[in-house]
């Protein structure tokens, strides 16, 4: 997915036009989301939070430890999503737990201790 | 694990497992909610017993389960409720719970947290008027506040969340300023859908072209929660690829996540109280359920029924149809929300409930129109039929104004009424 500079509209790689607002567009004019995702969100294109009907929502300052109320247990300096000790490097949003990780790189993108995606 | 990775993960390179499931311990509850999809009221003929449920726990363990929420009715009706909180921590898994809160005072609140339960999220729809309207219960709005008191005074988190349609659709603004000032500082907002009680009530349902009302308020309020520190995430229901769309579904500020389409069997799964499993807990149990508990490892059905595995391996060609087969973003939305859609046409793979298609037809002048036709069965997570007119936008409209109280009557009965199931 894209994102449509003039409108925030998500765009969908095989549009050449923004669904939304139709502005035509070309890589020079779209933000790529992908890159968004990186920096933002994770590390993969497919991240999501699952949700579901009666369910309740995972604050970001929530630790599951058990420390309720406790902000100070949780950290996300690089915004990615990831807490720590889930991401080893909070200075960079594409490092967190379960990331792809590109072997050769010399980057454990996954925080798996390794070079590499995780057996 | 933190909480928030726990439920976040590549949903196209991870395999499918129930990491994230929903439990309906009992349909035994102490409200009968004018919307409630389970038609909720007294319990199954035959539920789980305590020791059954134990071993559930115990089965979803070894299938990677990280969190489940229990559900009723209401779950803490349940004998073994406490039991099943202890054995899910034991086992790993976040327990959590969604619940109406009549029952919940502080001796129950701290028997839960001792227990181990982490976050309680209140169902809460609409300030006092409409929220006990729609509950069916005079008090029950009051009620809801002293069980978000006794849940914090605890030591557990408070949440809620909120079924939205044209009843209360008037009171959300409103109904966020309660929730901050009360504690709540996580609300999961969706829409009603026609199932179960909400079907024999069509007039209270949004019409498509309502969207362009409802999700540019709700990210407005999306906005102002980064603010006061409240988190406001949409359930599934609640889209779709309108501008509005990053905002609404990523939990931190500036990102960019967007819906993915149904997890239903992929790494969410629902059970119903006499075991029966299914993708998510609001599918119609009629079509979607794969087998029960009680008699067969919950490993065999997620793997082998296919009810389970509708949403696995879908493509655009075969599984949608109508707007959505067309539609830009059909790859990945792959149809929104597959309850909702099968609750208007009975079947998924079409749903009205969008923002992007609502504000499509509108930029063509034109907007789609839900007429209510057969009744729903009267069994839990039934549903009716719906047709779709598509018409001028500006055509001429008869219908009651958004909060009025004759929205929540029953419009169209079912075909089976049960007395004990009916409701208000």
């Amino acid at each position: 997915m894209f994102t449509c500079s003039a409108c925030s509209s998500f765009v969908p790689a095989k549009q050449s036009a923004c669904p939304a607002c139709r502005a035509q567009f070309t890589r020079s004019t779209t933000t790529k989301v992908v890159s968004g995702v990186l920096a933002l969100a994770g590390g993969s294109v497919f991240a999501m939070t699952l949700t579901a009907c009666y369910g309740s929502i995972n604050e970001p300052i929530y630790d599951d430890t058990g420390a309720s109320g406790d902000t100070s247990a949780c950290t996300d300096d690089d915004a990615d999503g990831y807490c720590t000790p889930d991401d080893c490097d909070d200075t960079n949003a594409a490092i967190f737990t379960g990331a792809p990780d590109m072997a050769g790189d010399g980057i454990d993108s996954d925080c798996g201790g390794t070079d590499g995606p995780d057996a | 694990m933190s909480g928030l990775s726990r439920r976040r993960l590549d949903v196209v390179n991870t395999t499918a497992h129930p990491r994230y499931v929903v439990w309906e311990l009992t349909l035994r509850c102490d409200h009968a909610c004018t919307h409630c999809g389970s038609r909720a009221g007294v319990a199954r003929e035959t539920e789980l017993s305590t020791e059954q449920a134990l071993g559930v726990v115990a089965e979803l363990a070894a299938m990677g389960t990280q969190e489940l929420v229990l559900i009723g009715g209401e779950a803490y009706l349940h004998e073994g409720f406490l039991s099943i909180i202890e054995a899910l921590r034991s086992h790993g898994i976040t327990p959590v719970m969604t619940t109406g809160g009549r029952g919940i005072d502080l001796s129950l609140a701290q028997q839960m947290h001792a227990a181990g339960m982490q976050r309680v999220s209140v169902s809460i729809d609409g300030l006092a008027a409409i929220h006990d309207r729609m509950r069916a219960r005079k008090g029950s709005f009051e009620g809801t506040l002293q069980a978000l008191a006794a849940i914090r005074q605890a030591g557990m988190v408070a949440q809620a969340n909120t079924n939205l349609n044209r009843l209360n659709i008037g009171d959300l603004e409103g109904l966020y300023e309660v929730l901050l000032a009360n504690g709540v500082r996580g609300w999961q907002v969706q829409l009603t859908s026609p199932l179960g009680r909400a079907a024999d009530r069509p007039d209270m349902l949004f019409q498509p072209f309502d969207l362009l009302d409802v999700l540019p308020r709700v990210a407005a309020l999306k906005e102002r929660g980064f603010r006061d520190g409240m988190m406001i995430m949409p359930g599934n229901n609640l889209g779709y690829f309108g501008p509005e769309e990053a905002l609404l579904r990523t939990p931190v500020k500036g990102g960019s996540d967007h819906f993915q389409g149904c997890q239903a069997g992929r790494f969410v799964m629902g059970i119903e109280s006499d075991g029966a499993v299914k993708g998510c807990p609001s599918l119609q149990t009629q079509h979607y359920v794969g087998g029960y508990a009680s008699t067969t490892p919950i490993a065999d059905i997620w793997n082998d029924a296919s009810e389970l595995a509708f949403a696995r391996a879908r493509t655009v060609e075969e599984d949608l149809w109508g707007f959505c087969q067309q539609c830009p973003y059909a790859e990945t939305c792959m149809g929104g929300c597959s309850f909702t859609a099968h609750g208007f046409f009975g079947r998924a793979g079409n749903n009205p409930y969008c923002h992007f298609r609502a504000a499509d037809h509108q930029r063509r002048g034109l907007r789609e129109r839900l007429i209510a036709t057969d009744a729903a069965s009267g069994r839990p997570f039934d549903h009716g039929l719906f047709e779709i007119v598509v018409e001028p936008f500006d055509a001429p409209l008869e219908r009651a104004p958004a909060g009025e109280p004759s929205l929540a009557k029953i419009g169209r009965k079912p075909k089976r009424m049960d007395p004990e199931r009916a409701g208000a």
